[in-house]
């Protein structure tokens, strides 16, 4: 095997060598010099740090990693391309764990669903980080930062690569972790602390299912007669290994009933519920936004918010077992979210927090098409999506920087002038996610679309009408903030060029990578084709032309439906032809349900104060009045047993010895009496 | 090297005695320092001891060193090692080290007593591991009541006299059961034909135990004895109040200890003694068990959520740490034994450094309520990441020591055929499987996961609270406490086989008692009416004189 593959395993472990060695440099002692200075804010005094704790060998470490990690992932493609068929995914695994019968194993797994992800996570990552450079530079923690961007990278590759379930959820809660970390990295503000937190714990309610869908899975293979039967794994294999899904699927479907394979699926579908923002598990996700703008791109929009999905394709053959449960389960969650997501948006002043419900939205999508069983649809525009979210998020981050940390795009506006690279990057974006002019948005989510259409007429007309709402929203962030007049108080810098410089990459494939991957476009596969069949398979004969392809039905249907979102949004917020607080007015009930986001957080608030911390609460009070009165009431009555034979007797150890004296007697009579019977 | 066993056992002893008879130094200051210095070093020869029994010969060498001491009574002086004692002595006289260390910091007074009794507690704990008498055993057992009372109560806060109290009472109660058990086995033993001068030798109890003519019901009350005696100590709710009181009241040295080894005695004698040598009792009530860890998981998980004071939320959230161990061990399978040994000393490391990062808190600001903190994290970085670090391991994150104990005590359970090898099972109208406890167990991943990042969040985020203001980050000692739990921590969770490995081979003998008891119980269920002649112990035991 070649060198690039066998050692895929040093794709995670650059990044973590990043972050140990930034940590080892933050842990280094620090010179008086710039203590004192830290006070101040000033980081002049960096030049008597240490080499490893000055903020220029944190970026290097960490981005090096990064490309290092890069440049691993395609020679391992190239080699794939040259040496091997490119349909049989590679696998290596090394044992982590053993207890008794059971062995737990770490490996990578290498197929084209693997290529696609770590190409998006180290290529996102590598711009990010440079765009990271110029956002943070003024930041006292900048090299915390890198140091937890590069623990983050690892855990996210290391999921990626992930060769089985039991993998996955280590790496799952991996990346749960950098996210708590990187939400709450100014953890004085207290909306970051609890922000972080929210994160973390929403995430594990979710993994709590999964966990126990991962358990149930484990319990009922793991006996010798089904591996005998059903896995013909090779021992080289890992338990719950990806590979062996189907035949483990094909075995569970003849020996549980249908209604457990299908509650099965619901719970490992309860994982990516959660971190893919799927209602009712996505209220973390908007709060998250509390984070650096840099991470909301990387982490709570392109790459670890897709995991989710990333997930479901990787073990959809237990999801499409299936059809009559957790199929319909997962459409009906994502077409749910995909609503909800865009209607908050609309109503969102935050222009972060209406990227993060535009993200949700989005998610909905993917996840509504793993339902339709179009899971390559699905990450299509995963794949799409990471592009032009990262690129729209880090236009905001660039907005909010050169406003002097303001969000809200009431204070915004005519900001194309002074920000000319961010707003038309941010054009782009918006109309890439509204599936317009045959931008990689349209694409991808023609696909979902047309999936919809093909299968079920209400999934189809629901998705179509989110769809519509988010061109609306969308060109209303981008009207508000870089159209008509400036509204802010705040001193508009210039745009850094370090921050710019990334966006404008970005808008390449946010432009292009859509119709690349079509399929109809220069000879090249469809994006599908290539997680399905590899990625050296032969060629499907097209009977459609790339003009077709571009005029196709549905596609014609939602470019319409975008078109009036975008005239919508124009005739309301760039030519103010409709008052908003009319609007307002007229729809007094949705426009409430939607600015209170539906509730669900005064619901959970609900729940968890006057429900749960209730319970929790009468657990302590019972715990001191009724289990501890028990004791001191025995207490009190040996402590008074005790100063009646103290009388007789001179002190504790008697009184010790005596009951246990009584204990040896009794005992002695209990035995004569039990073998006497016998 | 069986020679180092009695050496081992006997030097905390030797050092208890040294400390108690030092002369007074008139500088208090150089006193102070010296007796640190020797506590230390003492510390050290444990240590090395315990290693050079441990890795010396090879990992999985079992030693044992045996000498009669009064024959009258049938009791010898028995000591001897395999891999889970080795594993504990090791985790002990490394807590003992770093809990020595923990003292410079925050023992004031009478330091000389301090470290008497400091040494003779680790001694009993050392002979609780060790002992290969189990006479023996509960001498050990109830010495370390006398050390931990009097280090509670001189050294202790406010309420610590009430506490101390609580604590010797509740486990004398356990005793009762505990020397019942004892003795029942000894009348067994002695009415079987064992030999008199060697009557509580663990390997003839264990051989008379595994004998299938052994009359059910006094298996069955030997196991319960053991296990109420043991379930104060590990401790099983409701038998848990006094831990809580203990820990508060405690130093933070004492509460290291405390959490870090005198809890895993419990632990110990529960594997070692109740499901070792009567697995068939246990497995016919294994899913009770679990329905017992399951209550501990998860309802001190929730009372540690609405704790205000943070030495007693970290002590609940041990409780339910110990529900673990206990539902590891009801799983009835290797993949349990290793579990549960697993989150012993997951525990031991991580417990150990959370009582020693709120008790630097503490001794900062002279207050456990967590309402006044606020912050710390900007006056304290250094003190922060350790504390965030253990925090998450404690929640059970992937690569960190705990999570390997606490999955693998899920699998265990997933996979475990405790329940179908039941021969009752269907006539128990209680629908109650070692799957379902555990998998409502797992409930405990979210509340460890919501008490102890609300905890941090209390702590350390947020801006900086009044009490704070002043507050100075870890000191030099505090540091490499925590330093030498983090490598751990990190190391042996990245690395978990290195950890399983050292206490393999008792895993191994543990698990063929399990399974032999499993052939038992098949054989018992094959006949129609086995249930029958299962309960009627009086046909089986006719045999016996």
């Amino acid at each position: 095997m070649d060198w690039f593959i066998q050692t895929l395993w040093l794709v995670p472990i650059y990044p973590l060598v990043a972050f140990l060695l930034i940590s080892l440099g933050r842990a280094l002692p620090k010179p008086l010099a710039y203590d004192a200075s830290e006070g101040h804010g000033h980081v002049d005094a960096s030049e008597a740090l240490p080499l490893l704790a000055k903020k220029e060998v944190a970026f290097a470490l960490t981005s090096g990693a990064t490309v290092l990690g890069l440049v691993h992932a395609i020679a391992s493609v190239a080699w794939l391309f040259n040496q091997h068929d490119g349909v049989t995914p590679i696998e290596q695994n090394w044992q982590w764990l053993q207890a008794g019968d059971l062995v737990l194993k770490l490996g990578t797994l290498l197929d084209a669903n693997t290529v696609m992800m770590l190409f998006v996570v180290t290529f996102i990552s590598l711009f990010i980080q440079i765009y990271t450079h110029g956002y943070m530079n003024h930041d006292k923690g900048y090299a915390k930062f890198f140091g937890y961007l590069a623990l983050f990278n690892f855990s996210m590759l290391g999921l990626v690569l992930s060769s089985n379930l039991i993998q996955t959820y280590m790496f799952w809660e991996l990346v749960g972790v950098s996210s708590y970390l990187l939400i709450g990295f100014w953890f004085h503000k207290p909306a970051a602390a609890a922000a972080s937190m929210k994160a973390f714990l929403v995430n594990r309610v979710g993994d709590f299912g999964f966990l126990i869908g991962i358990l149930l899975l484990l319990g009922i293979t793991f006996t010798s007669g089904f591996w005998q039967q059903y896995l013909s794994i090779n021992p080289e294999q890992a338990l719950l290994s990806f590979q062996g899904f189907m035949p483990m699927v094909g075995g569970l479907a003849k020996t549980i009933p249908a209604w457990l394979l299908g509650a099965i699926g619901i719970l490992v579908f309860t994982g990516p519920m959660a971190k893919s923002a799927q209602v009712p598990l996505h209220t973390w996700l908007p709060d998250a936004m509390e984070g650096p703008t840099p991470i909301s791109a990387l982490i709570h929009a392109a790459t670890m918010v897709a995991a989710g999905v990333y997930l479901i394709a990787r073990v959809f053959p237990l999801m499409a077992a299936s059809m009559d449960i957790t199929m319909p389960f997962i459409t009906i969650i994502g077409v749910i979210t995909a609503i909800v997501g865009a209607t908050i948006a609309v109503t969102q002043t935050d222009i972060k927090k209406a990227l993060a419900y535009s993200t949700m939205s989005q998610l909905g999508f993917m996840v509504t098409a793993m339902g339709l069983g179009a899971y390559t649809a699905g990450l299509f525009h995963l794949f799409t999506h990471a592009f032009f979210k990262a690129m729209l998020f880090l236009g905001s981050g660039s907005v909010i920087h050169a406003c002097e940390g303001e969000q809200d795009m009431r204070k915004m506006g005519g900001l194309m002038k002074k920000l000319p690279v961010t707003g038309i990057t941010y054009l782009i974006g918006t109309i890439a996610i509204s599936g317009l002019f045959w931008t990689s948005g349209f694409w991808s989510k023609d696909e979902i679309l047309a999936a919809a259409a093909h299968q079920h007429p209400v999934v189809y007309i629901l998705l179509s009408a989110t769809a519509g709402l988010t061109s609306f929203y969308m060109f209303r962030t981008f009207f508000l903030t870089f159209m008509g007049t400036y509204r802010g108080e705040a001193h508009v810098h210039k745009e850094d060029p370090v921050m710019t410089a990334p966006l404008a990459v970005l808008a390449v494939p946010s432009l292009l990578i859509g119709v690349l991957l079509s399929g109809f476009a220069f000879g090249l596969p469809a994006f599908g084709h290539y997680i399905t069949h590899g990625l050296m398979s032969e060629l499907p004969h097209h009977p459609h032309s790339l003009l077709d392809a571009m005029f196709n039905k549905v596609g014609n249907a939602s470019q319409m439906v975008g078109l009036t979102g975008l005239v919508l949004a124009f005739a309301v917020y760039g030519m103010k032809l409709i008052n908003t607080d009319t609007v307002k007015r007229v729809l007094a009930w949705p426009y409430e349900l939607f600015r209170n986001k539906w509730f669900f957080d005064d619901v959970y608030q609900g729940l968890v104060e006057g429900g749960f911390m209730l319970i929790a609460q009468m657990s302590s009070t019972f715990d001191k009045v009724v289990i501890d009165g028990v004791v001191n009431g025995v207490g009190c009555i040996t402590s008074g047993t005790g100063g009646l034979i103290r009388r007789l007797q001179t002190g504790r150890i008697q009184t010790y010895v005596t009951v246990l004296g009584f204990s040896v007697l009794a005992l002695v009579v209990a035995y004569q009496v039990l073998m006497v019977k016998g | 090297m069986e020679f180092l066993l009695p050496i081992l056992v006997g030097l905390p002893f030797l050092a208890s005695g040294v400390f108690a008879l030092l002369p007074t130094n008139p500088n208090p200051e150089t006193e102070a320092k010296n007796l640190h210095w020797l506590a230390g070093i003492v510390s050290t020869i444990l240590l090395v001891v315990a290693s050079v029994l441990a890795f010396g010969q090879g990992v999985g060498t079992n030693l044992s060193w045996v000498q009669p001491w009064l024959p009258k009574f049938g009791l010898s002086l028995a000591f001897g090692q395999d891999g889970l004692t080795a594993t504990l002595v090791l985790l002990t006289t490394l807590l003992s080290l770093l809990a020595g260390v923990a003292s410079i910091t925050t023992i004031g007074k009478r330091l000389k007593l301090y470290y008497s009794l400091f040494f003779l507690l680790i001694g009993s704990v050392l002979g609780v591991f060790m002992a290969r008498d189990l006479f023996l055993f509960f001498l050990f057992f109830e010495l370390e009541l006398i050390p931990m009372y009097l280090l509670i109560t001189i050294w202790g806060g406010p309420r610590r006299d009430y506490a101390a109290m609580k604590f010797v009472l509740y486990t004398l109660a356990g005793s009762i059961f505990l020397v019942s058990s004892i003795l029942l086995l000894g009348f067994v033993a002695k009415a079987s034909g064992a030999p008199e001068q060697s009557l509580f030798l663990f390997s003839q109890l264990k051989q008379l135990a595994s004998n299938p003519q052994f009359p059910f019901q006094l298996q069955l009350l030997i196991f319960v004895g053991f296990f109420v005696a043991f379930s104060v100590k590990l401790p099983v709710v409701p038998l848990h109040t006094w831990l809580p009181d203990a820990h508060v009241e405690a130093p933070t040295p004492i509460s290291m200890l405390l959490a870090g080894i005198l809890l895993k005695m419990g632990a110990y004698g529960l594997l070692r003694f109740a499901f070792e040598w009567f697995p068939l009792v246990g497995k016919l009530l294994s899913p009770y068990i679990g329905l017992l860890a399951l209550i501990n998981i998860v309802y001190t998980a929730s009372i540690a959520l609405v704790q205000t004071d943070m030495k007693k939320l970290i002590a609940y959230s041990s409780v339910s740490h110990m529900g673990f161990i206990l539902l590891a061990l009801a799983a009835y399978n290797a993949t349990g034994i290793t579990a549960a040994i697993f989150v012993m000393v997951a525990h031991g490391l991580v417990s150990a450094a959370l009582f020693m990062g709120v008790g630097t808190l503490y001794g900062r600001t002279h207050s456990r309520d967590i309402a006044i903190y606020g912050g710390v994290a900007q006056k304290a970085p250094v003190l922060f990441y350790f504390f965030l670090l253990m925090s998450l391991s404690s929640l059970g994150l992937p690569l960190l020591v705990s999570f390997a104990g606490e999955s693998l005590t899920f699998y265990s359970g997933f996979i475990s055929h405790a329940f179908s090898a039941i021969p009752l099972s269907s006539s128990v109208v209680l629908p109650l499987s070692i799957q379902g406890v555990t998998a409502l167990s797992a409930v405990g991943v979210v509340l460890g996961a919501a008490y102890m990042l609300w905890l941090v969040k209390r702590l350390f985020f947020g801006p900086v609270s009044e009490a704070c203001q002043q507050l100075k980050d870890a000191t030099r000692s505090e540091v490499a406490v925590l330093s030498v739990l983090s490598v751990l921590v990190i190391g042996l969770g990245f690395f978990p086989n290195l950890l399983t490995a050292q206490f393999a081979d008792s895993t191994t003998a543990i698990a063929s008692q399990f399974s032999q008891a499993e052939a038992q119980l098949q054989r018992l269920a094959t006949p129609p009416q086995s249930a029958v002649a299962l309960s009627d112990g009086s046909s089986t035991s006719s045999t016996q004189p």
